[in-house]
């Protein structure tokens, strides 16, 4: 019953992330009055939504294969003959690729840190240069330095951390107008980006998370019959990149509190304190499956308890799958990034809106299903309401959301001085070309490594 | 004017766009803060998952080489009947009667039914004639090795020599020192430490087929016969030892 739970918002985020992506980014190339770090974060989001769904297709595909896998199935090696096969190497292709888009828009979005007239042409550079290298070599390594890949992403906390904290002073100490909508935008980046990390902000604060890596290990080596990441992967970017992301949530919460006290409660205050919540929540559930999560190592793995799976899936999955686009697609349509005042693009918006809502609704809806024994009709029941309500609100809801819009970039130029560079059109197209190549690429090599039986 | 003039000697430089980002006090303070705290943190994490969780994960999955020893111990019950010539009985011996000590699991069982052991000629029997005897462990719902090669299940004799039956109860016991390949010792005691085998009664079939002397008469008809079963049953503990 709670195995059901588990990555059964996989194939609903494949299908979101791709269309979402791909109707931002028709709603991007419309959008040729804006910012030039505006049209170029709206690029780079709107590929990311895309690569992402690429990336839990391919997921989606392994876990639809490995979903009626015995134990004795994995004892034989099943799992590894997937693991090194062509769906897999797919899906770490584009999870290399969305890091590299991930790694360069810190670097022109909101403030951005490259303001010449070639940013275009470097961040595409360094996108090429990145993906060409890593793509392979992480095919190679039998991914065994995932959180040495993932290291280029903590780019993000570096940038926009400092960011986050100068206009956040700047609003409350300061009194600068605009800047809370740059500090908002900051912190609703790096939530879009890490909130699956930032939600073990205390395990990962405290070191607990060591003994889920310990036990991946020996999972990985043992009992699936894969690579486990390698000694400096784990000990040094691993233990580093946990200590990241709890340092960064700790400093992001207190920054929301400090704010709330002298300027009031909102949405962004609440949302931080659920993910406090939650990760004091993950610690003590840590602390509770302590001889569970140590048996590998120790003795032999037991299974994780099944309310553990539940909560595990209602949190981490949850985030991944559904906030992260919801967080992304607030961003686009919130902070002015994409152009939602011509008929058309508003219909494509209004679409956006109504399918993410609802599919998120949805699957909410499913997911408490599989857990709790609730009758279908009731759940289709609510599932109606919910339709019906969104129905009615929807056109309120885009409206709000059109009418309120903040504008980061246009605050920072009152806050800050900022270069404006001269970028062409066909630099964007130039961008999105290479990264579809860029697509192609990793496929390409999944596909011929898989052929050519590198890991046989 | 003097602000306009920096504004229009920005030229989105690296420097003047850092110095932008960190132009107050206390932002960079916070900043700095945050950067020293994640080095010593980090680093402290690093240094207690190379030294307290690396190493004895990689050992976890690294296979080693063990002997599991045994240390045994013989519980026996004995039972003596009289046998009538032709007679069949069958002799139930509950194993719950057989009591193990904590940590012991039922190996294997040794039975010996041994014929009356009298060497003197006497009135009914002046020939000292041997009886017949067949003996069988009757396969019932026993939690026990009953496909296993090496039982013996059954047995007789007619030159009053002891029956010797054994029957193997726990997989792959046999008394002697074992190897596993395992990560660690948990893993190598684990075939030995499964509970259930040894479960049921052990029920064995005793036929006494008699050998007397007709010429010499009805009185010297021997017509009976004592036969003692011999059970025991062997208990064991495993032990994991590393093999350098």
């Amino acid at each position: 019953m709670a195995d059901d739970a588990v990555n059964a918002l996989l194939p609903v985020a494949a299908v979101v992330h791709i269309a979402l992506g791909v109707m931002a980014l028709i709603l991007v190339q419309r959008s040729l009055e804006k910012e030039w770090n505006e049209r170029y974060a709206g690029y780079i989001i709107s590929w990311m939504m895309i690569i992402l769904g690429l990336k839990y297709t391919f997921a989606t595909i392994i876990d639809l294969k490995i979903e009626d896998f015995t134990t004795q199935d994995y004892l034989d090696g099943a799992f590894a003959e997937i693991y090194y096969s062509s769906h897999k190497y797919g899906e770490k292709a584009m999870e290399s690729i969305f890091l590299c888009l991930a790694c360069i828009l810190p670097l022109v979005y909101p403030y951005p840190i490259l303001q010449k007239d070639n940013v275009l042409k470097v961040t595409t550079a360094i996108i090429i240069l990145l993906g060409v290298i890593i793509i392979p070599l992480d095919i190679f390594t039998e991914f065994a330095n995932r959180d040495m890949k993932s290291m280029i992403n903590w780019v993000c906390y570096f940038i926009w951390l400092p960011i986050y904290l100068r206009f956040l002073i700047g609003e409350v100490k300061y009194d600068e107008e605009r800047a809370r909508e740059v500090s908002a935008l900051a912190l609703l980046l790096i939530l879009g980006l890490k909130v699956q990390l930032l939600i073990f902000w205390l395990q990962n604060l405290t070191g607990l998370s060591k003994i889920y890596h310990a036990r991946w290990i020996v999972e990985d080596g043992v009992f699936l019959g894969t690579v486990s990441q390698t000694e400096i992967s784990t000990t040094i970017f691993t233990s580093f990149g946990m200590t990241l992301s709890g340092l960064t949530f700790l400093i992001l919460f207190f920054g929301e509190l400090w704010r709330a006290y002298y300027k009031g409660i909102n949405g962004l205050t609440v949302s931080m304190s659920i993910i406090f919540i939650i990760g004091v929540i993950w610690f003590l559930l840590t602390v509770v499956v302590m001889d569970t999560a140590t048996s590998c190592v120790e003795t032999i793995c037991q299974q994780w308890n099944q309310t553990f799976i539940d909560w595990y899936a209602f949190t981490y999955q949850v985030a991944v799958y559904l906030l992260v686009p919801l967080i992304f697609m607030f961003i686009l349509l919130n902070y002015n990034i994409v152009d939602t005042d011509s008929k058309y693009s508003k219909s494509i918006t209004r679409i956006m809106v109504l399918l993410l809502l609802l599919v998120a609704t949805s699957s909410l809806i499913e997911m408490v299903q599989i857990v709790l024994p609730i009758p279908e009709m009731v759940t289709s029941a609510l599932f109606a309401g919910g339709v019906v309500l969104f129905i009615g609100w929807e056109e309120k809801i885009m409206d709000k959301m059109i009418t309120d819009k903040s504008n980061s970039v246009e605050a920072i130029g009152t806050i800050l001085k900022i270069y404006n560079p001269n970028i062409e059109n066909k630099e964007y197209l130039v961008f999105s070309i290479i990264t579809a190549s860029l697509i192609i690429y990793g496929l390409l090599l999944a596909v011929l490594f898989d052929s050519m039986g590198i890991h046989n | 004017m003097s602000e306009e003039k920096k504004i229009e000697d920005f030229t989105g430089d690296l420097r003047q766009v850092f110095d932008e980002i960190f132009s107050l006090r206390e932002s960079n303070m916070i900043t700095t803060i945050f950067i020293t705290i994640l080095f010593l943190l980090g680093s402290m994490h690093a240094f207690d998952w190379n030294k307290n969780y690396y190493d004895d994960a990689i050992y976890a999955t690294t296979s080693e080489d063990w002997r599991i020893d045994f240390e045994t111990e013989i519980l026996t019950a004995e039972h003596t009947e009289v046998w009538q010539d032709e007679e069949n009985k069958v002799i139930d011996f509950f194993m719950e009667d057989f009591p193990i000590r904590d940590g012991y699991f039922y190996g294997a069982v040794n039975i010996t039914i041994i014929p009356e052991a009298d060497e003197n000629t006497d009135l009914t029997d002046p020939l000292v004639q041997c009886d017949a005897i067949a003996g069988d462990i009757e396969v019932n719902d026993l939690t026990a090795q009953w496909d296993y090669e090496g039982n013996n299940l059954t047995g007789q004799d007619s030159s009053c020599e002891d029956i010797y039956l054994y029957l193997q109860i726990y997989p792959d016991y046999t008394g002697n020192n074992q190897s596993s390949n395992s990560p660690n010792e948990y893993q190598a005691l684990m075939p030995w430490n499964l509970d259930g085998w040894g479960e049921g009664i052990l029920s064995i079939a005793v036929e006494l087929d008699v050998n007397s002397v007709d010429q010499l008469g009805p009185v010297s008809q021997d017509d009976d016969e004592e036969i003692t079963i011999l059970v025991e049953v062997h208990t064991f503990r495993a032990k994991a030892v590393y093999n350098n």
